[in-house]
């Protein structure tokens, strides 16, 4: 599950890092998987710090449904909401073909309440 | 080398490759201990003799009679022709009597020999004239390359190509490899000194065809329809004409021989006809180079192909690095650009449904960085409705 938001969460730090006129993006990566929170966006990856995607939310957030599920249930989590409730502009699904059964069932039910946040 | 005008000739001349006589020829060879052919010659003679025994088995291309027609030795010359087949052996240049029972069987045309003097060097060559060949008819020619330790006459026999010659009439060239070039008469298709065009034995063989082709005193050669063929070593060679001199012929027809330019010299020869050379950088450069590859034009592509982006994509994003994208990539920009020619609007639904390696990161990737650059900019987020 986090295998392509890893994989992506490389490129796009590469890609801020790459260019000096991208370097005031905040992109993070919010998934279930553990390691020493970044704080900002290096070469090495994206912000990982929950504090800080909690309190600045970033230009961009990488994550995966299940992740998502909880962003939008979780108590702590709604000032991520409330800081981009007008500004909130594209929900990428990516290798939206294997979103089926149960898995393509959660998807259907986390998009919507996204989007009404 | 694909041309307009096609006849039944390629498919008959790759048919009559298919060459029992050198499973016979192989057998008697290993028989004498005298004549001891390189492990080369011979790796190759066995792969082609078991593509021979697989389609002759299943085919009437060869008939037994005829096969016992190219036995070489004094016993067979006094052996009376099995074959009813009548023979016009009058018609044969005296001096090749040795081999004209042979020949006579491979076609009831006529023999003509010359040698061809260029600048890369010097051939002999033989033309097969079929039977009834009128000298105002256009007709086709066919450059066919012997193998190892063969002549024309061999060839011919092995082959019957005359016999083809005469049925559908085009004209056969059997140009001969020497000793003195060649030990074991291999045309050198290995070696970098014969694999470029007006070099070595491709500009003669080139020559030879040019040549031939202008003889109009005695027949009329139709430049769209010249071909050449080839097994083992000209197989080789025919490979290099192709590749050396397109313009030159309408289809080459190749058995049992190595890719163009899989070997440099003999040290990597015996390699290359093992198959090396498809293993390692030799089939990709076969395969690959738009220059001397297998595969030129549009005819046949690997890699399947993206439509570039049409002129005028640039305006869908304010900010864009990397390649030019594929036209695909410029279709999703345009609907996921949240500002187009300087005008915001909200970007629309999109699925991106093209395949592994067509960019698909790219084309949400794009249009959310410059949204988002475009947003930081302006200071004010973006209206969301």
């Amino acid at each position: 599950m986090n295998a392509l938001a890893n994989d992506q969460a490389q490129r796009l730090a590469g890609m801020i890092t790459g260019h000096r006129e991208l370097g005031a993006i905040t992109a993070a990566l919010y998934t279930g998987q553990q390691g020493p929170p970044r704080t900002a966006v290096t070469a090495d990856g994206l912000i990982t710090d929950r504090a800080i995607i909690r309190d600045s939310p970033p230009d961009i957030l990488l994550t995966n449904y299940k992740m998502l599920d909880q962003l939008l249930l979780r108590a702590e989590d709604q000032r991520l909401w409330q800081a981009s409730a007008t500004s909130l502009q594209y929900l990428v699904l990516d290798e939206f073909h294997t979103y089926d059964g149960a898995q393509g069932t959660d998807v259907s039910s986390v998009t919507p309440s996204t989007r009404t946040r | 080398m694909p041309r307009k005008r096609r006849t039944r000739l390629p498919l008959a001349v790759f048919k009559a490759l298919v060459p029992k006589p050198l499973r016979k020829r192989r057998a008697r060879r290993a028989a004498s201990a005298s004549v001891g052919p390189l492990k080369a010659a011979r790796a190759s003679a066995r792969s082609a003799s078991k593509i021979a025994r697989t389609a002759s088995s299943a085919s009437h291309l060869v008939k037994p009679s005829t096969r016992k027609a190219t036995a070489r030795s004094a016993s067979s010359r006094t052996t009376k022709p099995r074959t009813t087949k009548p023979r016009t052996t009058a018609r044969k240049p005296a001096r090749f009597s040795a081999r004209g029972k042979a020949a006579s069987r491979a076609g009831k045309g006529t023999w003509r020999q010359a040698r061809f003097t260029g600048v890369a060097g010097s051939r002999s060559y033989r033309v097969y004239v079929p039977l009834g060949l009128r000298r105002t008819t256009k007709v086709p020619l066919l450059l066919a390359l012997h193998g190892c330790t063969q002549n024309g006459l061999d060839f011919a026999a092995g082959t019957r190509f005359n016999d083809l010659a005469d049925k559908h009439k085009f004209v056969v060239v059997y140009p001969e490899q020497s000793r003195r070039h060649n030990g074991l008469r291999c045309w050198n298709w290995f070696r970098s000194a014969h694999q470029f065009r007006a070099q070595g034995e491709p500009a003669i063989l080139a020559g030879i065809v040019r040549r031939v082709s202008q003889e109009a005193a005695l027949w009329r050669i139709d430049a769209e329809r010249v071909y050449v063929a080839g097994i083992s070593a000209g197989g080789g060679m025919a490979l290099v004409l192709a590749a050396t001199y397109p313009e030159l012929f309408a289809a080459v027809g190749v058995h049992s021989a190595p890719p163009y330019r899989s070997a440099s010299g003999p040290a990597n020869a015996l390699a290359a006809m093992q198959g090396a050379a498809l293993k390692g950088a030799g089939l990709d450069r076969f395969l690959s180079d738009p220059v001397d590859g297998m595969f030129k034009g549009p005819y046949v592509r690997l890699r399947l192909p993206f439509r570039p982006a049409e002129v005028g994509w640039r305006d869908t994003l304010e900010w864009y690095e990397g390649f030019p994208p594929y036209g695909h990539q410029a279709a999703a920009f345009a609907r996921l650009s949240s500002c187009i020619a300087g005008v915001p609007r909200r970007p629309q639904p999109t699925v991106v449904t093209t395949g592994t390696g067509s960019g698909k990161t790219g084309t949400f990737l794009h249009p959310i960085v410059d949204h988002v650059l475009r947003a930081s900019r302006l200071g004010s987020p973006a209206p969301r409705r």
